[in-house]
Order: C-alpha cells, then structure tokens, then sequence
C-alpha cells in the first residue's frame, strides 16, 4: 500500500533522483552494450519494466537518456524521435500496466520494435512530406523486422527476471527510504 | 487469484502471436511491393561531387548498374573507399578527401534529384536521368 501512495506522488524524493539516475546509467550501459548488434537492443523491455515498477518516473529517465545519447552520438533527427516514441512505449506500459503476462510483453515490445521505423518517419511528415515519410518507412522496413524479432525474443527471456529484480529493488528502496 | 487474472489465456497468447506474424508478414509485403526497384539497361547519370573547400565536379556516366554504389564505382576518375559494414558501404573518403566524422563530425551527404537519399549506396537504384550530389558536410 504504501509503494502506491508513493506512486500517487508527484513531487521527487532523493530516493527518486537517485533511482532515476540508476535507470538512465542502465538504459545507456545497454544500449552501449548492444550497439554492435544492428537494430538488437533491450531498451524497449527496460522501459516496459521501469514503466511497470516505477511508474512516471521513467519519463525523466528517457528525457535524460535521450540528452546523453544525443552527446555522445551528436545532435541528429533521431534524437527528436527518440523524444517522442520512447514516451509512446512508456505511456502503452502504464495504460496495460496490470498486466503481468510474459507474452502480453513479448508481443508489445516485438510490435514497438516492428512500429519504430513507422514512429520514426512521422517526423519526415513534418520535413519532408508525406512521400518522403514513406520511403523513409518503407526503406527501414527490413531493420524494423529484425527489431520486433529482437525484442520479442528478448522479453520472452528476460521479462520475468527483470522486473522479478525490480519488484525487489522497489520494495528495498521505498522501504528504506530517507 | 490478481495475478491468474492477470495472465492470458493460451487462446489469447495465440491470437497476440497470429497478430503479431500477420503485421510482420504485412509490413514485408509492404516492402517487396513499394520498395524501389533498379532498372535495368543503359541509363545516363549525373554525379556531382562537391568537396570540403567547395570545389564542384560533374561526371556524366552511361550506366547498366542497378543500384548506385556500382555506378559510382564504374566512374573512371572517381575514387570512393569506405568502411564494409552490415548497412553496406559506409563512404569515407572521396577522390582522396576524407570526411572523419569523430574528428569535426564531418561526413559524406548524398542527395538525388534535389533530395536526400533514403537508401544506403548499395541500395540506392539508379534510374535513367537521376542526377546524384555527393556533398561534403561538416558540423
């Protein structure tokens, strides 16, 4: 009970500034870790299961993440995506957030992964027409497949571990709390 | 008992997964269909080159090459080098001028007819008539 009156809250305790910035350092260490791999990356089930035990907070951990990201790789298109698409991802896992199916989330994240391309050619709407949003689209198609078979295998193995840990986390955190 | 509520049914995992191959099916057939597709037979092309102190050079190359990378490779006096990755080429430099993206965040923009390619050189198709600009950008 008291983890959701927590969750109620809307003003940041220190034990939020600090589990926020454990969530950004894990969300860049992965997306680092799996660079090497085209279009593979665990980002998608770290919002998912962030979103399910944190709540609002992951909302301050993808604006951060997109700000680092956006100095390490330098100011492109996609930072402007990466404002608008993760938030998306965020926001599905609030509004299913009761929901605690393995499949549910392999299916969800394999259909963002499958998604992304399209999420990301909506910004070519704006700059270059709805022609160029589409063959921006159509041209990623490819990657887009291999993203959704990515991230469907990768919450089918690693959902119930994650947010088994989470879970965890959450009530070691919010119990000790200053 | 929340939680047994909260776990689908096998129908519904079946139906989730059926959705999923059918979008996965439907966004590769969308692919074969509106993906561009090179033309084969003798075409005319024009590359422009334009270097990082501005210097412009054309080229008007007769070309059967389906896609670009080939074309570019059968100009005579342009040189392309590059990194192989799993995207294809990455150009790096040309006619011996490099563009280091780590050093000045420097790189290689390339546009056909008045528009930026949404392809790799390796999946760019050449048609007959596209005028192509290789242009040196740096940040």
């Amino acid at each position: 009970m008291k983890h959701n009156k927590l969750d109620k809250k809307r003003k940041l305790t220190v034990n939020d500034v600090a589990l926020i910035g454990i969530m950004t350092a894990t969300l860049i260490a992965s997306k680092m870790a799996l660079s090497f791999l085209p279009n593979i990356e665990i980002v998608s089930l770290l919002i998912i299961v962030f979103t399910l035990t944190f709540g609002y907070r992951v909302f301050y951990s993808i604006i951060i993440f997109t700000c680092i990201e956006t100095f390490i790789w330098g100011m492109g298109i996609w930072s402007i995506m990466y404002l608008y698409t993760w938030p998306i991802l965020a926001i599905i896992a609030y509004v299913f957030r009761k929901q605690d199916s393995v499949w549910f989330w392999s299916i969800v994240s394999g259909i963002f992964g499958l998604c992304f391309g399209a999420l990301g050619s909506l910004l070519y709407l704006f700059i270059g027409g709805v022609r160029t949003a589409f063959a921006w689209w159509i041209a990623g198609i490819p990657w887009d497949v291999i993203h959704c078979m990515g991230n469907f295998v990768l919450a089918l193995v690693l959902y119930r571990p994650l947010i088994n840990a989470l879970k965890k986390l959450k009530k070691f955190s919010y119990t000790n709390s200053i | 008992m929340e939680q047994e509520k909260n776990k689908m049914s096998s129908k519904k995992i079946i139906l989730g997964i059926a959705i999923l191959v059918v979008l996965v099916v439907g966004a590769i057939c969308a692919y074969k269909i509106f993906s561009p597709k090179p033309v084969e037979g003798s075409k005319s092309i024009t590359v422009t080159v334009i270097d990082d102190k501005g210097n412009s050079t054309t080229y008007n190359q007769k070309t059967d090459a389906g896609f670009l990378r080939d074309a570019l490779e059968e100009i005579k006096d342009l040189t392309i080098e590059g990194e192989e990755s799993q995207y294809g080429l990455f150009v790096k430099t040309i006619n011996g001028v490099t563009a280091d993206y780590d050093a000045n965040g420097a790189f290689w923009s390339f546009s056909v007819n008045g528009e930026l390619c949404n392809n790799g050189i390796e999946t760019q198709p050449v048609y007959d008539g596209d005028s192509f600009e290789i242009s040196y950008e740096a940040q």
